[in-house]
């Protein structure tokens, strides 16, 4: 408690963020499919289900505080800092925010593909509030932060993703806010991405401004933050010191864990599984061609892959992908939709993607595998199911034996040189 | 309202930039992208000319000065026209279409479908100029009563905003709305005198007063008054045009209520 004081005291006095019972519910509408044709048809609007995501949370953040805030997916942190933003409006209870505020929710957000960077850079800093001479004044900095120099002429459809993002990042903080609302953008991009962010994040810390940052990564929020709040289904379980509140909520973390390995079989625990779940994997499931569902396979016989999925809200352009590892953790294949160019434009409700391998190549042996659906830029995890299930593949006798695949080939003998 | 009103002029600068970014898309920054687009309402006009002007017959009245054309008959209602059917087509859709936008940053929505009406009446400017070029090649005095087409443009985009918050609003709630805007725009343009005169039609039909009924449609009444000033030559009919003015700001306030109880939530509903 002393510590609080102390916090309390230096970092002083009249509360930048006031947040006082919020209530934000949202509707699940059972088919997504509104329209008037339905009304006309059946007199009435679609059914729906009410899920409170927030619950009467109170809350308020000192000047120049930095505050963490955690909990499981669905718990509703994104839905606390789009409040925030004002993208979302509570549907009880009130909350100030005192100075410009700068929400980093999604990088890159409103770039427009066929526009140059440096276009981008106007529309994106006027979409966030900044007027025109502000732009001019900023634009060297951003371009000097997103070491876009040779690119900023380019349409930003042709840049890579760690381009679009450090981009994003740029204009994103030059708004110069007073508040920064940060929503995972930490968990993207690349080691000098990430360090350059949280760079970019003491600066502001250090420059006395108020910051909200929603992370998984627990060591940035127990390093950076001072103090946290922990949500649980939408409810406070706690506000106390970054470091006390990470220390709990991984203890609730590792209890349900071990409970869940307890109850569970082996299949659930294998693997890793991470996302913000707004469309989930509900299932995957190998099958021979003829869609009967199999964990046996041999070299050489058909392999479909059919990949579960309920969509909780409409997700445009999904990209579902998967990967294949020998038991010794050799990576086979990764492949994914994008890469096959299969364009989902939107997936709502519930459905499924297969993965159809005419011909297996590869060698017996027991492999992992491998299903996540992410955003189109592939940097987003919705549901990442990482090894989390496994098949194998019988020896028939007829298959080759060195190696990890069979690659189809043909031997031919030429005498003379070709 | 003021509120509103003073909330969009300081996002003024996102709703210029949404502007020139909808033109330079549409025109991939060529010069003569603009050119092309002027192609578009050039055929609709020799297409219409030949069927309506050619094979139906259809006669084009006589100014004042004697003279007739039916091609400068048309374009003087149907750019007018295009500038609201491009705009509502494009708007209705304009929320849902940028929900990538909306869930991820605040900004005023209504500054979407408003931009996009922007960027077709700088388009319908353009045509304009193209249009006066060819009244003044073939003597059109048009010039005489040029100042009214100010209040008649005026209201015309009141019209127009207007009625691409509404639209781009219902499609919100009701995604086939953008699927019915197409018909809806269809049978108005037909309901509107731009390929016939509004003269051919009878005052009376079966002891209806049509004419009259007609000229509730605000589109007839702004085809009629364009028609007026730029055809014609003549003062346009101000009580007309007063009906449309009101009827416009009507619409207006309905399209501002409707942001405002619904703007909210449209966040989590796109
Ligand atoms: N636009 C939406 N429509 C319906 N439900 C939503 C929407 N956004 C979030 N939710 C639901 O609200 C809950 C909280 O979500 P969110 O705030 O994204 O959680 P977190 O960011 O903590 O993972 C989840 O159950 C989620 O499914
Ligand atoms: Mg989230």
């Amino acid at each position: 408690m002393k510590v609080l004081d102390s916090l309390a005291t230096s970092k002083k006095t009249s509360s930048v963020i006031d947040v006082q019972g919020v209530w934000k519910k949202f509707r699940i509408y059972h088919e997504r499919n509104q329209s008037l044709k339905e009304i006309i048809l059946r007199g009435k609007r679609a059914d729906y289900e009410e899920l409170w995501a927030l619950k009467d949370v109170s809350f308020s953040i000192p000047q120049g505080m930095t505050l963490g805030i955690v909990g499981e997916n669905g718990s509703g942190k994104s839905t606390l800092l789009k409040i925030l933003a004002r993208i979302l409006k509570p549907n009880k209870g009130s909350f100030v925010v005192n100075g410009k505020v700068s929400a980093l929710l999604e990088l890159g957000a409103g770039f427009h593909p066929e526009l140059t960077g440096r276009e981008n850079i106007y529309l994106n800093g006027s979409i966030l509030g900044l007027s025109q001479r502000e732009i001019r004044d900023r634009f060297d900095e951003i371009v000097e932060f997103s070491e876009l120099e040779r690119f900023i002429d380019t349409p930003v459809k042709s840049y890579s993703s760690g381009m679009y993002l450090r981009l994003g990042f740029a204009v994103a903080v030059s708004v110069d806010p007073d508040v920064l609302l940060i929503d995972e953008i930490l968990a993207v991009g690349d080691e000098a991405f990430q360090r350059k962010c949280s760079d970019k994040i003491f600066d502001f810390k250090n420059r006395g401004k108020t910051i909200v940052l929603v992370s998984h990564g627990l060591e940035a929020v127990r390093s950076i933050c001072d103090e946290a709040i922990w949500l649980h289904e939408g409810e406070i379980q706690a506000r106390d010191e970054a470091r006390k509140v990470v220390d709990l909520y991984l203890n609730k973390v590792n209890e349900e864990e071990q409970q869940r390995a307890g109850r569970g079989g082996e299949e659930q625990h294998l693997g890793t599984r991470v996302g913000s779940r707004e469309v989930e994997i509900t299932k995957v499931a190998f099958c021979d061609l003829d869609g009967k569902e199999r964990d046996c396979f041999q070299t050489g016989q058909g392999f479909v892959v059919r990949i579960y999925y309920r969509a909780h809200q409409s997700i445009d352009k999904p990209v579902f992908g998967v990967a294949i590892y020998r038991s010794d953790g050799t990576h086979v294949t990764g492949p994914n939709t994008r890469l096959h160019r299969l364009e989902i434009e939107t997936v709502s409700g519930e459905g499924c993607v297969e993965y159809v391998v005419d011909s297996l190549p590869l060698l017996p042996g027991t492999y992992l595998f491998s299903a996540a659906i992410y955003d189109y830029a592939c940097l987003h995890p919705y549901d990442h199911h990482e090894k989390m299930y496994t098949f194998r593949i019988l020896p028939s006798g007829e298959e080759e034996f060195y190696g990890v695949v069979q690659i189809p080939c043909a031997w031919r003998h030429v005498k003379e040189k070709p | 309202m003021l509120e509103k009103v003073r909330e969009l002029y300081k996002y003024r600068e996102l709703l210029a930039n949404l502007v020139k970014r909808e033109l330079k898309v549409k025109y991939k920054r060529s010069v003569l992208g603009f050119f092309w687009s002027l192609l578009n309402p050039l055929f609709t006009m020799l297409v219409f000319t030949f069927v309506f002007a050619f094979v139906l017959r259809i006669p084009p009245p006589e100014n004042a000065w004697g003279l007739s054309s039916f091609p400068m008959f048309l374009l003087c209602a149907l750019l007018p026209w295009n500038f609201f059917s491009l705009s509502l087509g494009s708007s209705v859709g304009s929320i849902v279409g940028n929900s990538n936008l909306i869930r991820k940053i605040y900004f005023p929505r209504e500054i979407l479908p408003t931009s996009l009406t922007l960027a077709n009446l700088i388009n319908f400017f353009l045509e304009c100029l193209v249009l006066f070029l060819f009244l003044a090649i073939l003597g059109y005095p048009f010039y005489l009563y040029l100042p009214f087409l100010l209040p008649i443009l005026f209201i015309e985009l009141l019209f127009v905003i207007g009625m691409a918050l509404i639209f781009s609003f219902l499609n919100v709630y009701f995604r086939d709305v953008e699927h019915f805007v197409g018909i809806i725009l269809m049978i108005w343009f037909y309901a509107t005198p731009v390929i016939y005169p509004f003269s051919m039609i009878p005052v009376e039909w079966r002891g209806l007063p049509i004419q009259s009924i007609l000229k509730l449609n605000p589109m007839t009444a702004l085809a009629l008054c364009y028609r007026d000033v730029l055809y014609f030559c003549r003062m346009p009919d101000l009580s007309l045009l007063l009906y449309t003015g009101l009827l416009s700001l009507v619409v207006l306030i309905v399209a501002y209520l409707l942001f405002k109880r619904y703007e909210p939530f449209f966040a989590e509903e796109v």
